[in-house]
């Protein structure tokens, strides 16, 4: 009924259970942990009665795995997310988020969210902004401006660092969430839309700063989206969910294709395929 | 050389962030100076018509004279009566303030925490302040006499009503994208609290204090009307007992500045703790 976390040392036990195989090979990763939802439904009241959100999931995202999550608007992404973060109780099934077992610092905490409306606090600068997660638990204030100030530099915002979100571009504040979320080194990272409002160049910039970074520190990655091709060229599975209620409709494993993917790789015919069968799942005429 | 060659004009250009600041700035400070010249010359010119009618149009006996006033205020500075009032009235405005902001503030974070129970008190709260506040004076003045603890005590009631109102209402409307933030970061209630809360509250908190301070200083000067041996608001009234006119308009003077004063260094106060807010957003 809840949303569970468990420790380092709990891993074998529960990596034992672990849901149907996903196909997605586990790959070496220095902070990725597996993310296991089972048996999760949601129903929200309403005024005109309950709404079913979410019925049945069952997932299983490896460590270091790049998963998107695709749907018409309606299909519960969001609130699945919502749950996996923590943000939000599922009426029923459990999510359980198992670190690596040689997770750095305990202290820190395992989850990160980045959201199309950026988090940042708009009374920090970006370094402070960045350092916030760290400055929460316990890091010196030295250890956490250098690690603030290496992951600013790594998203490109090393001049930018004493500038407040109001100062700063979306893409900017973005690269700022990214990097905030990175300074912890979590577990798993969730992102619900979180390039939406940007414009097309800077939404290429974030794919492929996003997927170094992800390369880099082997984090688990769920990322909502309603953008198939953004979807495609980023993950290494792709979920398609249905609708009312909504529920796990098929699964694309991309693992075969290298990354980063460019532009003309996803025109190939086998790329092409794949795009066809997720806007038929979605329900577009293809 | 041609504009797009020259490098160090081509940089300005590709940069107007860190050109605009300073030509801003100093547009800004020149518009400053050319402001308090007008001001400064009306009020002289005031006070020189003034001076001018005093005996030849107006009564000097109920509307003094400039120079008289300026002689009272000087008297008052030299034997040290100035200092000796307006002490008293800081002290209580001090006391009255500080205590007040710090309860209201205390008791709006409770409220937060239960936000049933302060959804339910804040109408009785509300209710109590709509009584006038000088109306309380008389039985303040029963229970503890003459002395500052009345002057305190107001000041106290007026600071704690506009901050409480002001703290609750903020400290509630916290928006629901920080504090998922700080769920996301497994911050405890404190550090939600001091980190978040307080921070995304502080619109509210500054203009509570720029609108509390004056009155606050107000409320003490009633109550020293209303009974009292020292302080600003008795050498009004002292004044007008004796019907001294000059030192009436002096003690009104003292008022005005010390309440104009005041007004200034809370806005100064708001514009350092909201200086995150863009200016157009304030």
């Amino acid at each position: 009924m809840t949303t569970t976390e468990q420790r380092p040392r709990a891993t074998a036990e529960t990596s034992g259970t672990a849901a149907a195989g996903t196909g997605a090979p586990d790959r070496a990763t220095r902070s990725g942990g597996e993310i296991l939802i089972q048996g999760v439904g949601h129903v929200f009241p309403s005024d005109t009665g309950p709404v079913e959100a979410l019925r049945d999931i069952d997932l299983r995202i490896a460590p270091g795995e790049f998963v998107s999550l695709v749907g018409t608007s309606g299909c519960g992404k969001s609130t699945l997310l919502n749950i996996v973060a923590g943000l939000l109780s599922p009426t029923r099934g459990t999510v359980t988020i198992t670190p690596a077992a040689q997770d750095a610092d305990a202290r820190l905490p395992r989850r990160a969210y980045i959201t199309q409306d950026d988090r940042l606090l708009p009374w920090r600068t970006a370094v402070q902004n960045v350092a916030f997660p760290l400055e929460l638990h316990g890091v010196g204030k030295r250890e956490r401006l250098a690690r603030a100030h290496e992951l600013l530099d790594r998203v490109g915002l090393a001049d930018f660092a004493q500038r407040r979100p109001s100062e700063l571009s979306g893409g900017m504040r973005q690269r700022v969430s990214i990097a905030q979320a990175l300074v912890y080194r979590p577990a798993v990272l969730l992102m619900d839309e979180p390039f939406g409002a940007l414009d097309a160049w800077t939404r290429e910039s974030l794919h492929e700063l996003l997927l170094d970074v992800q390369a880099e520190l082997g984090t688990t990655t769920v990322l909502v989206t309603h953008d198939v091709f953004e979807a495609m060229g980023l993950s290494d599975r792709i979920i398609t969910l249905a609708p009312r209620p909504g529920r796990i409709l098929r699964e694309y494993v991309l693992t075969d294709i290298p990354r980063p993917r460019s532009h003309r790789e996803l025109q190939t015919p086998h790329f092409v395929e794949i795009h066809e069968q997720i806007r038929a799942d979605l329900g577009f005429r293809t | 050389m041609s504009v797009l060659t020259d490098p160090k004009l081509s940089t300005e250009l590709d940069n107007p962030a860190t050109l605009l600041p300073e030509r801003r700035r100093a547009a800004a400070g020149r518009s400053w100076l050319v402001k308090a010249a007008q001001h400064t010359l009306v009020v002289a010119v005031f006070l020189a018509a003034w001076q001018y009618a005093s005996g030849r149009f107006v009564d000097p006996l109920l509307i003094t004279d400039p120079v008289s006033v300026g002689r009272q205020l000087l008297e008052w500075t030299e034997n040290g009566l100035l200092l000796f009032h307006l002490s008293f009235t800081l002290q209580a405005l001090f006391f009255g303030f500080v205590s007040g902001a710090v309860a209201a503030l205390l008791l709006a974070v409770v409220f937060t925490r239960l936000p049933r129970l302060g959804r339910f008190t804040e109408t009785y709260i509300i209710a109590f302040n709509a009584i006038p506040n000088i109306a309380l004076v008389p039985i303040f003045i029963v229970w503890f006499g003459f002395g500052i603890e009345t002057k305190i005590l107001m000041g106290y009631l007026t600071a704690s009503f506009i901050i409480f109102i002001a703290a609750f209402q903020g400290l509630r409307n916290t928006e629901a994208r920080y504090l998922e933030l700080a769920r996301i970061l497994e911050a405890n209630t404190v550090q939600t609290l001091l980190k978040i809360r307080i921070w995304a509250a502080m619109p509210f908190l500054a203009s509570a204090v720029k609108m509390a301070l004056p009155k606050t200083a107000l409320a003490v000067v009633i109550a020293e009307f209303l009974g009292s041996n020292r302080g600003v608001g008795y050498l009004v009234v002292r004044a007008s007992n004796l019907l001294d006119i000059p030192a009436l308009f002096a003690a009104v003077v003292v008022l005005t500045v010390l309440v104009q004063t005041l007004s200034l260094a809370a806005a100064f106060l708001e514009s350092r703790l909201l200086r995150w807010i863009p200016k157009e957003k304030r």
